[in-house]
């Protein structure tokens, strides 16, 4: 049977695109704004999930599907003493191809932006 | 950045501390100025989002996650960075922008590699009319009690010319350092 269609949505792509960044070397965490730490506590209240195991990891990215094309934006902390233009870029082309090949998405664009540089403490 | 001095009050662009502002949006009385300051509305309106949410939290007796001030006080920080940011690049995928004061900080951890050398406060700004990625240093320095100041004034410069193109990305069109103290190291 080969017949209907398939839609990848929204939270797919961006969780995609937040594992495939966390997964970058020389990235450290995706940083939430204010208020999508705020969504993102509102849902975890409303879905009455127990704590321990920390926030969802999206928090951090913005996916929007506009005409079939997915445009994401994602904030994140690298390791101090690593390039952050390689690291960024790196992320970047990483999370287009895991959009494409993982989620057959048209990628429009994916945004950077580094707000912070850290030490990594798991590797201290 | 867990460099001391840096970020330990979590002031807004504007200069109010987030701290006082939160106890306002607590209360509900925010003063003549956070009615009227951009940077106290924003931060304002996030607070009250986290408050309806942690409020949220608890009447559905959830467990809340450990590290869950530690994260509200990190995107608290964190959004002040949000406001200023130097574009990296722009390539067939889209944008890659630093803030401002995350590139501060890389332009820190340089100077503080200079013997002799501690960084104080650093700014980093986009220049004006300059093309994009180029940007100002203004760094503040302390130097060790014995040190040749000029010498290492000079290194610090080598120092963030190299950390400022390598690795935080921007060009840095002019670097400005003042000496703003001297230490004594004890033995």
């Amino acid at each position: 049977m080969n017949i209907g269609r398939t839609v990848a949505e929204t939270p797919v792509a961006e969780k995609l695109a937040a594992l495939t960044a966390l997964g970058t070397p020389g990235v450290i965490r995706l940083e939430p704004s204010i208020s999508a730490l705020a969504a993102s506590l509102s849902r975890r209240a409303l879905a009455g999930r127990t704590g321990g195991g920390g926030l969802p990891p999206t928090a951090g990215v913005r996916a929007e599907i506009t005409d079939g094309a997915v445009t994401v934006e994602i904030a994140l902390t690298t390791e101090l003493g690593r390039p952050v233009p390689d690291v960024a870029a790196d992320a970047q082309r990483r999370v287009a191809d895991a959009l494409r090949e993982l989620g057959g998405f048209t990628v429009a664009s994916v945004t950077i932006l580094i707000v912070d540089v850290d030490v990594d403490v798991d590797r201290r | 950045m867990a460099i001391a001095g840096v970020d330990d009050a979590y002031l807004l662009p504007c200069g109010q501390d987030a701290a006082i502002l939160w106890e306002h949006v607590v209360i509900g009385q925010l003063d003549e100025h956070e009615l009227q300051c951009p940077h106290c509305q924003a931060a304002s309106a996030g607070f009250r989002a986290l408050r309806e949410a942690t409020g949220e939290l608890t009447e559905a007796d959830v467990v809340p996650p450990r590290d869950l001030t530690e994260r509200i006080m990190r995107a608290v920080r964190i959004e002040r960075r949000r406001v200023e940011f130097v574009p990296l690049a722009h390539n067939e995928l889209g944008p890659i922008r630093i803030a401002a004061q995350a590139a501060a900080v890389v332009v820190r951890f340089a100077a503080d590699q200079a013997a002799g050398v501690a960084a104080r406060s650093c700014a980093v700004e986009q220049v004006t009319d300059g093309p994009e990625g180029w940007c100002v240093v203004r760094l503040e320095v302390a130097l060790r009690y014995g040190v040749d100041g000029m010498a290492a004034v000079a290194r610090v410069r080598e120092l963030i010319e190299a950390a400022a193109r390598e690795l935080a990305g921007f060009e840095p069109a002019r670097i400005d350092i003042t000496v703003v103290d001297i230490w004594l190291e004890r033995a």
